[in-house]
């Protein structure tokens, strides 16, 4: 734990490595980073901060028109009896104004500051994937648009942000509406799932030689846990909206309940992927608070290995809150318990956070800046809010307040509080390194001032007013109830605070033209993003730093400082691979060098994957299905020319110079540590979606008395095993290519793989053939959707299997692998998904084939 | 600089160990969690654990004796990163590699988590002995 209270003077203003000379389009490092110019540059852009800033801006841009929803709202509630909305559009607008803030301003705005900041943070030139962040980006644009598109077509859902079932299912809520929400924010979900797995990979695998996972700074720790959060959160709820956008466009009766199926299904479903979606969205403001208070206490921070620890035990016992949503829903008190437990257990882990944060402040010699002010103030609001999370942990005092106003006071100041006054933090200390300008001191008082009084005048009546029993989601209220003043005191408070935020957007203008020069750290700031120009150069770093120190713009005044053969290995990736994108893979947890490999460069698929997706969605919102199709073609022949392999820009001679002499692999066709990685995510998220699924499969088990319903035969074994059968020998047939392509020997790999693609299509020919005599339909029974949903879901992944195999031998047809020893992770990855898939197989079969006979 | 990165290699490769050290206590209190919230749910729906034991609602039973085997394996583990970071307390070397350095952070984390999150499992276990049953 560090202790020293004073940052040496000297340190404050280090050479940072490598970033000392300008730079000019004669560059060649830069020309080998710069994106293209024109429409096409535009389209195919990847640079890490031009993609974090358009991010920032769409997601900045989507907090305005929330707001403006927010307003309107509260103009309603102004006076008793208001007329100025029907129910209809109020109920429409809270909808907006939710959905926007939880998916298209809060998790966007934050994944965008993890890509533009995290590989200055962690000294790496950049994302280890940066075409997926901009099919991320695209994605989530394009959902946002759409979803705001629904006004157009007067469409606009209407059953808030957790769109309970079943009024939103198409007999409560039929025409457009709720298909907007599932599947225009279905799309901004793949893009939070995309950046998770960019985000994950980029802290475990990309940072500067010598940062172990023991100084990394708190912003990255945080994200680390968040973006595996990410995972765990937005895959059930892709999940979910599944099920529920089959119910409600081909007759399924997954959250039936006359037909078998359960609503409380999908509440389970929602609140897996809600609760933890709020700390989803705090966790990365714990990180951004971590970094800006020892900057302007002027000391280190207090308990970095708690404050660690606090975001790890905050991801996992967040995931054990979400029927604390559920409470007044009717489910066993016993049951209740565990989540009362765990939602009192979680007080702890944040309250250590605030006390490092005010005893690093408390310890050092504070600067008064606008982003320190927003700190103090997120300190203050998020306490009180997290004391009122104490109180409706508690089940007894949550059945009282249960919908009522107390808890829209609550959550405000968490997600307010805890989240959008250290993200005004983070923008007034961080923009500056990408602008080159300071915001204007002056105007970002009034900022913080106006929106911290704004924010109480508007939040803090709505505790009593809940407390006096105004129900929130209703359009109006009586007069006479005591209710009145609380509101209009609230109304003035949410227009105050709306001009607060309006100051920023003018403070951003007006620094843009007259701000002071930021230089390169104006905050005398102590981690590496404030070593590199602002705005930083399109490589970053010309010399990648060496971390030997928490701090190391504190610690090291010269940042590339290192063994002889470190700084050997980081002088020589400043100058040879000097026509590629060269980035260093380091070791997960010592951050030792262990690959030098090629990062993709600009490319117009990811947008136009991301085009793809659009279509199939928008195809599935009109229920235009022949579109949907038409869109999912198009994305496999994107994904497929995404992924075609290249020539390497490099000899094979000048390949093996460089690693003869550093001493390290160069993998110009993609680095084995991160494919490695990014397959093993892949198969996580596989693996989340359908335990899901068979959460959801066994849930509707509970809520029947008979398995199968009367009327439907439980089904023959000896087809189901016949498959198993089959695609266990095609595992082993895999097995064996992957043994022979590491022997160096493509040709028997090919006959192998050849051995197990018939296999597995002989399994899935098996098991096809078993479904076609079922004879009931998926509007039946919820049994009889579950049959058809699981087999439907496990067909596709064993497509995708096969489609992997076959492209292997493809390449390897092509000659991919005539060097295996080099190329080989194609066969690699392709041998560990299709393990994975017969290991899913056999689960998901053993599940829905013998739960009839043993439950 | 009294130590650069590269100049020690790490003399404690137990990577997987040092992930395990970390995550012991917040992976158990996963598994009693899901397996607890499981049998509670469907006990008290009917489908198992019906009837009593010793006079006892059987769930209320079955849910005290698996806290008390979660927390008893869970004071285990912390006992276990204890002796480990007691061990590590004991070597007098002060100038720290990098990799040594980094595993006293994961061996002190792993400890700080496995006390936190035996407080969880019991936490959670106590409601089965107050309610009398669902």
């Amino acid at each position: 734990m560090a202790t020293t209270t004073d940052v040496p003077s000297s340190a404050r203003r280090v050479s940072p490595a490598g970033a000392e000379e300008s730079t000019t389009s004669a560059d060649p490092l830069e020309r080998t980073w710069a994106d293209p110019r024109g429409i096409i540059g535009v389209l195919s852009a990847v640079q890490n901060d031009t993609l974090g800033k358009r991010i920032l801006a769409t997601a900045f841009g989507f907090f305005l028109l929330g707001g403006i929803n927010a307003l309107v709202l509260r103009l309603q509630l102004t006076v008793a009896d208001n007329t100025l909305l029907s129910p209809e559009r109020y109920n429409q607008l809270f909808t907006m104004h939710g959905s926007t803030m939880m998916f298209l301003f809060t998790v966007p705005i934050l994944e965008g500051f993890a890509i533009l900041l995290l590989p200055f943070m962690l000294g790496s030139r950049e994302m280890p994937f940066p075409r997926l962040g901009v099919f991320s980006f695209w994605t989530f644009l394009g959902g946002g648009l759409l979803f705001y598109s629904s006004f157009l077509f007067n469409a606009v859902p209407d059953t808030g942000w957790f769109a309970y079932v079943p009024l939103s299912l198409e007999r409560y809520s039929p025409g457009l509406g709720l298909d907007f929400w599932l599947l225009a924010l279905g799309v901004s979900e793949i893009a939070a799932i995309a950046a998770g797995v960019e985000i994950i990979i980029s802290i475990l695998k990309m940072r500067a030689p010598g940062m172990a996972i023991s100084r990394m700074p708190l912003y990255a720790w945080a994200m680390l846990v968040t973006a595996f959060m990410l995972l765990f959160a937005f895959v059930p709820l892709l999940v979910g909206s599944l099920l529920m956008e089959l119910d409600r466009q081909f007759g399924t009766r997954f959250y039936d309940p006359e037909f078998g199926g359960s609503p409380i299904l999908w509440q389970h479903i929602f609140w897996i992927f809600g609760h933890p979606e709020v700390y989803i969205q705090f966790l990365p403001a714990v990180g951004m608070v971590s970094m800006i208070v020892p900057v302007f206490s002027r000391r280190r921070i207090v308990g970095y290995p708690l404050l660690v620890m606090a975001a790890i035990a905050t991801g996992f016992l967040s995931f054990g809150l979400w029927v604390h949503h559920m409470f007044t829903v009717g489910l066993p008190e016993l049951a209740l318990t565990f989540f009362a437990a765990a939602s009192l257990m979680i007080a702890i882990p944040n309250g250590v956070q605030i006390f490092s944060w005010v005893a690093t402040i408390w310890g050092g010699r504070p600067v008064w800046k606008t982003p320190f002010l927003f700190i103090l103030g997120f300190v203050f609001l998020f306490v009180m809010g997290g004391v009122t999370g104490v109180m409706v942990a508690v089940v007894p005092f949550d059945w009282q307040v249960h919908d009522s106003f107390f808890v829209v006071a609550h959550f405000h100041y968490v997600l307010i509080g805890g989240v959008t006054f250290p993200l005004f933090a983070a923008l007034y200390y961080w923009l500056p390194k990408f602008t080159n300008r300071v915001l204007d001191e002056r105007l970002g008082r009034w900022n913080f001032w106006l929106m911290f009084i704004g924010f109480n005048l508007t939040f803090f009546p709505m505790h009593i007013v809940g407390l006096l029993g105004m129900p929130r989601r209703v359009y109006t209220y009586p007069a006479g109830l005591g209710w009145d003043i609380y509101n209009i005191i609230a109304t003035i408070g949410a227009f105050i605070l709306a001009v607060g935020i309006l100051l920023f957007v003018i403070n951003l203008i007006y620094s843009q033209r007259k701000g002071a020069e930021a230089g390169r750290n104006p905050w005398g700031a102590d981690s590496l993003e404030w070593a590199v120009d602002s705005p930083p150069i399109n490589y970053g770093f010309r010399i990648l730093p060496i971390v030997r120190s928490r701090h190391p713009m504190w610690d090291q005044p010269q940042l590339d400082e290192g063994s002889a053969r470190l700084k050997a290995l980081t002088e020589a990736l400043a100058a040879w691979p000097i026509k590629w994108r060269a980035a260093l893979v380091t070791t997960t947890l010592d951050g030792q060098p262990e690959e030098v490999f090629r990062v993709g460069g600009p490319s117009v698929w990811p947008f136009l994957s991301a085009l793809g997706i659009m279509t199939i969605f928008i195809g599935e919102i009109f229920r235009l299905h022949w579109v949907a199709l038409g869109g999912l073609l198009f994305l496999f022949a994107c994904i497929v020319g995404w992924h075609w392999p290249d020539d390497p820009p490099v000899s094979e001679a000048e390949l093996e110079a460089f690693e003869r002499e550093h001493g390290i692999p160069v993998r110009v066709t993609g680095s084995y540590a991160v494919g490695r990685w990014s397959m093993w995510l892949t198969i996580m998220i596989v693996a989340i979606g359908l335990v899901t699924l068979l959460f959801g499969y066994f849930y509707i088990r509970l809520e029947n008395a008979a398995w199968p319903p009367s009327g439907i035969e439980p089904p023959q074994l000896w087809p189901a095993l016949v498959a198993v059968g089959l695609l266990l020998a095609s595992a082993v047939a895999v097995f064996w290519a992957w043994r022979r392509i590491r022997a160096g020997a493509p040709g028997q790999m090919r006959l192998w793989l050849a051995v197990a693609f018939v296999l597995g299509l002989a399994g899935l020919a098996v098991q096809v053939a078993d479904v076609l005599g079922f004879e009931h339909s998926a509007s039946d029974h919820a049994y009889a959707s579950m049959v058809y949903l699981l087999n439907g879901v496990m067909w596709i992944l064993l497509v995708a299997g096969l489609g992997m195999n076959a492209l292997t031998q493809f390449w390897a047809w092509r000659g991919q692998f005539k060097q295996p020893e080099r190329r080989h992770l194609a066969v690699t990855n392709a041998t560990s998904y299709w393990l994975a898939i017969v290991i899913a197989w056999i689960i998901v079969y053993g599940a829905l084939y013998l739960t009839p006979y043993l439950t | 600089v009294a130590h650069t990165p590269s100049t020690a290699p790490p003399k404690v490769p137990q990577i997987s160990r040092d992930w395990a050290t970390l995550l012991a206590g917040p992976l158990l209190w996963t598994g009693y969690f899901l397996i607890g919230y499981t049998l509670a749910e469907f006990g008290c729906r009917g489908l198992w654990l019906r009837g009593n034991i010793a006079g006892f609602p059987a769930i209320s039973v079955i849910l005290v004796a698996l806290t008390l085997v979660a927390l008893a394996l869970s004071l285990g583990f912390v006992w276990r990163i204890w002796g480990r970071w007691r061990g590590l307390q004991r070597d007098p070397d002060a100038s720290l590699n990098r990799a040594e350095e980094r595993q006293r952070f994961m061996v002190l984390g792993g400890l700080i988590l496995g006390g936190l999150f035996s407080l969880a499992i019991l936490l959670t276990g106590i409601p089965a002995l107050i309610l009398e049953g669902c």
